[in-house]
């Protein structure tokens, strides 16, 4: 039944008696939390996809002791890596020629406070123009030490997206040419997308912005 | 010309060449730009962080203002990135309204980026021609939400409401018109020799810096590379439509052009088939805990009421989980990689712009060029700048 439908006009103060437009949808689970059935799922359990998907399969032989774990939601194939291994990972899959990651797609960073020990996140989304398959990488980091290799060699891309992980979360990646804010004015104090940051604060911010250059 | 010291100059960041607020500082000798290098940041508001203030379908508004010229794909692309978390299919003719009002879109934002770059390089005729059919697109859009910019025109499980009687038809004249436009532009332009000296050759990238730099859209296409998300992972209903996805060369400004054009022609294309069967039916999903009761039903009944109450107290619910949601918007792809914990706001949105990436680039592209080219490589890339710093 349309919300908003126009072609009738709404008769107030008139009940329909009970009526049965106030079922739960059999595709939302009542519960919030809880995930229903889903019809865009992929076929199969999550560990049945896992274990069928060659990209993991072929990760997971390179990579074996460095993978923290893997998961498959809703067809996104997620592989968390251990933080010194993130170059030689990105550089495997640009150049493996059953991968080829060559398009990069997207950098960010996650703040978890929560979770103690992995406060931090850097998520990376790949995609190949050839072979049609995507994969999202994740770095979990320690509040105490953020700090992770910077990956601008092996897409050039990387660059600004770091920066900007850099300016909005406060993660700090090794070997940058130029880890400077990039979004935000330099007298900016904090990092905006953490979660212990306020959303209503304000910055008086009085200097002007000079250019500098990549070393 | 050796011994001459670079003289550095400073473009923007409200200057008439850039449309938006970006900066750009150019080491020149002569007239030729010898290194570059661009600030960006001087509309960011931080989106993400507003987000994350706000309910799942409050941030619909937000969207809006990301690329400002083509808002129904900003506002299509998150709801199908809720609802890919959710897990939700949405009635088909929401669906068959949402290709629609996608391509309407795309059409629009393509003739701002065409008519805009031509006005840069002198070309003001084309500007007319491009924007008046633009309008008229518009008046489409204004009729079904009442807004004709900041849309906010779908709801997560379908859309803000539906379209009037005789919709088809009206959108069918304006389509006619349309392509009387394009083809102006195109007799003016394609086979102009100012027009082509002026963008044949300028701000070329090829294939492999192109992906390394993340660029998609119209820039990646032109650079000869096959991606386009309507035919690598066919959303709405693009896996049944006839279509072609047109691909240049150089991957210069020239390139960008024509592929823009032919993707108009396209969608017009694509438009044209849509039109002929939109079933009937709701647009909607009929599901209490994602869209609202009728208001004849909240006004006679405390269940619908109650409802209603919950619904916009609280807002709607997603699963516990993260998706990374990619459609195809004006300029490449736009993606949402939402994170929620289960509660009433997003845990975290990222938006990965399809600017950015593309912006990047520029002062690998504007090297050894002139400052005049400056501009029309800028205009070429349909640089927005509220998706840029968001």
């Amino acid at each position: 039944m349309n919300t908003f439908q126009r072609s009738l006009p709404p008769r107030p103060f008139e009940s329909k008696g009970s009526t049965h437009a106030y079922r739960p949808h059999p595709g939302l689970h009542p519960d919030p939390a809880g995930v229903g059935p889903n019809p865009l799922e992929p076929e199969g359990s999550e560990e049945e996809r896992l274990a069928k998907n060659p990209v993991l399969a072929k990760v997971k032989s390179a990579f074996a002791g460095e993978i923290l774990s893997c998961r498959d939601f809703r067809g996104d194939l997620t592989v968390s890596v251990k933080r010194d291994k993130i170059v030689a990972l990105c550089t495997f899959l640009r150049d493996d020629p059953a991968l080829l990651f060559d398009l990069f797609v997207d950098l960010c960073g996650v703040h978890y406070p929560e979770r103690s020990g992995a406060e931090f996140e850097v998520v990376f989304h790949l995609y190949s123009v050839k072979l049609h398959h995507r994969i999202r990488v994740k770095v979990p980091l320690d509040a105490r030490d953020a700090e992770v290799d910077s990956c601008h060699e092996v897409w050039k891309g990387v660059n600004w997206y770091e920066r900007e992980a850099y300016d909005l979360v406060g993660i700090r990646f090794r070997n940058h040419p130029n880890l400077r804010r990039l979004l935000t004015h330099e007298e900016f104090v904090g990092h905006a997308l953490r979660k212990d940051y306020p959303y209503w604060k304000r910055h008086k911010l009085s200097k002007p912005y000079p250019v500098i250059r990549d070393k | 010309m050796e011994n001459v010291k670079p003289y550095r100059i400073n473009i923007g960041p409200s200057h008439n060449a850039t449309h938006h607020l970006m900066r750009v500082e150019a080491d020149i000798v002569g007239e030729t730009i010898e290194y570059c290098e661009c600030e960006i940041g001087y509309v960011h508001r931080c989106f993400e962080k507003m987000a994350e203030q706000m309910g799942w379908n409050q941030v619909i508004t937000l969207t809006d203002r990301l690329n400002y010229c083509s808002a129904p794909l900003n506002n299509i692309g998150y709801c199908l990135a809720v609802e890919k978390l959710i897990g939700l299919e949405v009635p088909p003719r929401a669906v068959y309204l949402r290709t629609l009002f996608s391509e309407l879109a795309r059409i629009f934002d393509h003739l701002l980026c065409v008519g805009a770059s031509l006005v840069d390089l002198g070309a003001l005729t084309n500007f007319w021609y491009t924007f008046r059919e633009r309008e008229q697109i518009y008046d489409l859009f204004e009729e079904v939400c009442g807004s004709r910019l900041t849309t906010t025109l779908t709801r997560v499980g379908g859309l803000f409401r539906d379209v009037k009687p005789g919709y088809e038809k009206r959108v069918r004249e304006k389509t006619k018109r349309l392509a009387e436009a394009v083809d102006d532009v195109d007799n003016l332009i394609t086979k102009n020799r100012i027009a082509i000296d002026r963008m044949r050759g300028v701000g070329p990238i090829s294939a492999d810096d192109a992906k390394s730099y993340g660029f998609t859209g119209p820039c990646l296409r032109a650079a000869g590379v096959p991606y386009d998300v309507r035919k690598a992972a066919p959303y709405l209903l693009y896996g049944q439509l006839d279509f072609k996805v047109p691909l240049g060369k150089h991957g210069d400004c020239f390139d960008r052009y024509l592929v823009r054009m032919e993707e108009i022609r396209q969608s017009i294309h694509i438009v044209e088939q849509l039109l002929e069967g939109i079933p009937p039916g709701p647009v909607n999903v009929d599901n209490r805990y994602l869209t609202l009761p009728l208001k004849s039903e909240v006004h006679g009944n405390i269940e619908a009421l109650m409802n209603h109450f919950k619904l916009v107290m609280e807002g709607v619910r997603v699963p516990v989980g993260e998706v990374y949601g990619y459609t195809e918007a004006g300029n490449g792809e736009l993606g949402f990689y939402l994170v929620s914990d289960g509660g009433k706001q997003p845990y975290r949105i990222k938006v990965r712009p399809p600017c950015f990436a593309v912006w990047q680039a520029f002062p690998q592209m504007v090297k050894g060029h002139m400052i005049a080219d400056v501009v029309a490589i800028m205009a070429g890339m349909n640089i927005i700048a509220g998706e840029l710093d968001r």
